[in-house]
């Protein structure tokens, strides 16, 4: 009998002729990577001022920054808008900012431009919201927050039963964390919407606190020996706790912490990492980092957080989508260091110059 | 039962008699220059003060830091008026707090703290206008700060508190109170500058005693105890009476001690002042009720 051998070689080109046959008849699209890429770079230092085509430039995106004893404002297009120096501290909002004294009862608000636009009096050192839609003062033992009106005019004050250790703020919310380990909620009117004591460890402190921007959401990490992230969610007119997530840190100061603004996410420091809480699963990502995290920022347009550590030299940037490894992690020397928000790109202070780095498909 | 009830005031006396003997001051030189419950615009001062200068700062007993903020060096969402501050918790559910001290004098990797240990320096960080310790003792099982005079070693204290006038707010009108003045019928309210001032201090500030009495024709009408701050409604109150800071104090460094019901005839006045050290100043009117 006469068997005919199979040609390997034909059947090599065959199996070659199917592969690329069916990539070309079902193609099927690789995601595109995000690379960050420098746009522009803009000194701070000494001699740097406020160009007067920057300061009067109606640009639609300003943003602010805080870095090596300084802060002030850019534009979207890398133009110094306004710099200062602090005098104590200042408190920095995206629409404007109040620049105080260590002494002193009574306070400017002024513009991005510096432009003075009211001023008010009271006791302890001020506060603005995000936006600086609403103006508090703390006390100086810190026990105590009051309302003011841009007329200066007291709206509600509310004394605390032990030291504030932490605040968060939106629009219609106060957050204070408490050295007592409560957690209490303020209403528009001042009013207590939520007295929270997180359990579960062996001494109570509130170490970070944040409420998201809707107000459907508080967090915080609390406790020593056994240290806990809460998160409790508004269900009808109550809020109830939803997890109680056992962290490995042990830190004995304040935490960063921050929901995303759409309110999907919530940002915390965890030890020598970020931790990315998801809301709608109620799980955590940890990102491991080369030192403390100095800061981060949400960028909404391409859905990813773009973290900072330092460790007072060198800093470390790392970029990532939520519940995903990195995309970008570089190390660079760095006296100080400052992450905002610009149009959607990151703010990068290093020392005395600030970046925008933007993230581009690719 | 009822023997055990008899006993409670004693095993109460004696379990706060015992840690007094362990617990000791923050610091070496102790010069008392605020105290607690005194009027800070608007809000009752929840410690003491004490001067002396840049001094070491030990612990008043064994504790963990629970709590730490170093000035311009930590991460904070909050200006800190308490500057650089360290809380501890002691035993028995008791809070220590350390404010304004030196920048970067709190051991970063510490927790455990002795007696003995050095938990910081004096500094002025925060809302200071000059070096000295701010001191506060926080009791986590009734929710209120104490008087940290309350539970430290006496200081000897020579000086009784000052009661420099007495005014009374009626029908609109101030009367400043002296023996035989004659005032309208009807309810006023008794005002008084007090002061408790101390030989160590050379400059008048406006310290709160630990009590104020008032009684009116011998009748105890109110009684202000300086020991325990705590929130009520969100309104902080001084113990005793619970009074708010904005209902106790006035203008003028003035107090408001109490209200007196004058119906004609004469009443006779009394307001006591006392420190912590036992010293008392009396002050006693008879006023004449005119119709």
């Amino acid at each position: 009998m006469n068997v005919k051998r199979k040609n390997p070689f034909k059947l090599f080109l065959a199996a070659l002729f199917v592969i690329v046959a069916y990539f070309a008849l079902f193609p099927y699209p690789l995601g595109k990577e995000l690379v960050p890429k420098p746009d522009w770079a803009l000194s701070i230092g000494a001699d740097a001022a406020p160009a007067a085509a920057a300061a009067e430039r109606q640009a639609e995106s300003f943003a602010p920054f805080q870095l090596a004893g300084t802060f002030g404002y850019v534009d979207g297009d890398g133009g110094l808008v306004f710099k200062g120096n602090p005098l104590f501290r200042v408190a920095l909002t995206d629409a404007g900012f109040i620049n105080f004294t260590r002494i002193g009862s009574t306070w400017i608000f002024q513009d991005i431009r510096g432009n003075r636009v009211f001023s008010f009096s009271g006791n302890g050192y001020p506060v603005l919201s995000r936006g600086a839609e609403r103006l508090f003062t703390i006390s100086t033992d810190l026990t105590g927050i009051r309302e003011y009106d841009t007329d200066g005019e007291p709206l509600w004050s509310r004394d605390f039963p032990s030291l504030i250790t932490c605040l968060s703020m939106q629009s219609d919310y106060v957050l204070a964390g408490l050295l007592n380990g409560s957690l209490q909620l303020v209403g528009r009117a001042g009013e207590e919407l939520v007295d929270y004591a997180p359990s579960g460890s062996r001494i109570p402190v509130i170490f970070g606190c944040a409420v998201s921007m809707d107000g459907r959401r508080i967090a915080a990490v609390s406790g020593v020996d056994g240290q806990f992230l809460s998160v409790l969610e508004r269900q009808g007119s109550d809020f109830r706790p939803v997890s109680h997530i056992p962290l490995d840190s042990d830190f004995r100061s304040e935490i960063r912490m921050e929901f995303s603004p759409d309110g999907r996410y919530l940002v915390l420091e965890g030890s020598g990492s970020a931790v990315v809480y998801d809301c709608a699963s109620r799980r955590i990502f940890t990102t491991s980092l080369s030192a403390g995290l100095a800061g981060f920022t949400f960028l909404q347009k391409s859905g990813s957080t773009a973290f900072c550590a330092w460790n007072g030299s060198r800093a470390e940037l790392v970029i990532s989508k939520p519940f995903a490894n990195p995309f970008f992690r570089e190390s660079f020397p760095a006296g100080s260091v400052y992450i905002g928000e610009i149009d959607g790109a990151i703010l990068l202070g290093i020392d005395t110059t600030l970046a925008r780095i933007d993230l581009e498909e690719m | 039962m009822r023997v055990l009830r008899k006993l409670m005031p004693f095993i109460a006396a004696a379990a706060l008699f015992i840690p007094c003997f362990a617990l000791d001051w923050p610091v070496a030189k102790r010069i008392v220059t605020g105290s607690f419950g005194e009027d800070r615009g608007g809000h009752f001062h929840a410690g003491i003060d004490i001067g002396g200068g840049e001094q070491d700062i030990r612990p008043i007993l064994a504790g963990e830091l629970v709590f730490r903020y170093d000035e311009n060096v930590d991460y904070t969402s909050v200006p800190r008026g308490v500057g650089t501050f360290a809380a501890l918790q002691h035993a028995d559910n008791i809070l220590s707090i350390y404010c304004h001290m030196k920048t970067g004098s709190v051991p970063a990797d510490r927790t455990q703290f002795a007696a003995v240990d050095r938990l910081g320096i004096v500094g002025d960080t925060g809302y200071s206008e000059g070096k000295h310790l701010h001191i506060e003792i926080f009791d986590r099982e009734t929710v209120s700060f104490l008087n940290p005079l309350s539970i430290l070693p006496p200081l000897p204290d020579r000086e009784p508190p000052v009661i420099k006038r007495i005014l009374l707010l009626i029908r609109d009108r101030t009367i400043v109170l002296e023996s035989g003045v004659s005032v309208p019928a009807g309810q006023g309210t008794i005002m008084a500058e007090i002061y408790d001032p101390r030989e160590d201090v050379r400059f008048l500030w406006p310290m709160a005693p630990y009590r104020i009495r008032m009684a009116v024709n011998g009748k105890e009408t109110s009684k202000i105890v300086f020991d325990s701050l705590y929130v009520k409604d969100g309104v902080s109150m001084i113990g005793g009476v619970g009074i708010g800071a904005a209902a106790l104090y006035a203008e003028d460094r003035l107090i408001l001690c109490g209200t007196i019901e004058l119906r004609g005839g004469e009443s006779h006045l009394l307001l006591a002042a006392r420190d912590f050290a036992g010293n008392e100043t009396v002050r006693e009117l008879f006023i004449s009720t005119v119709e």
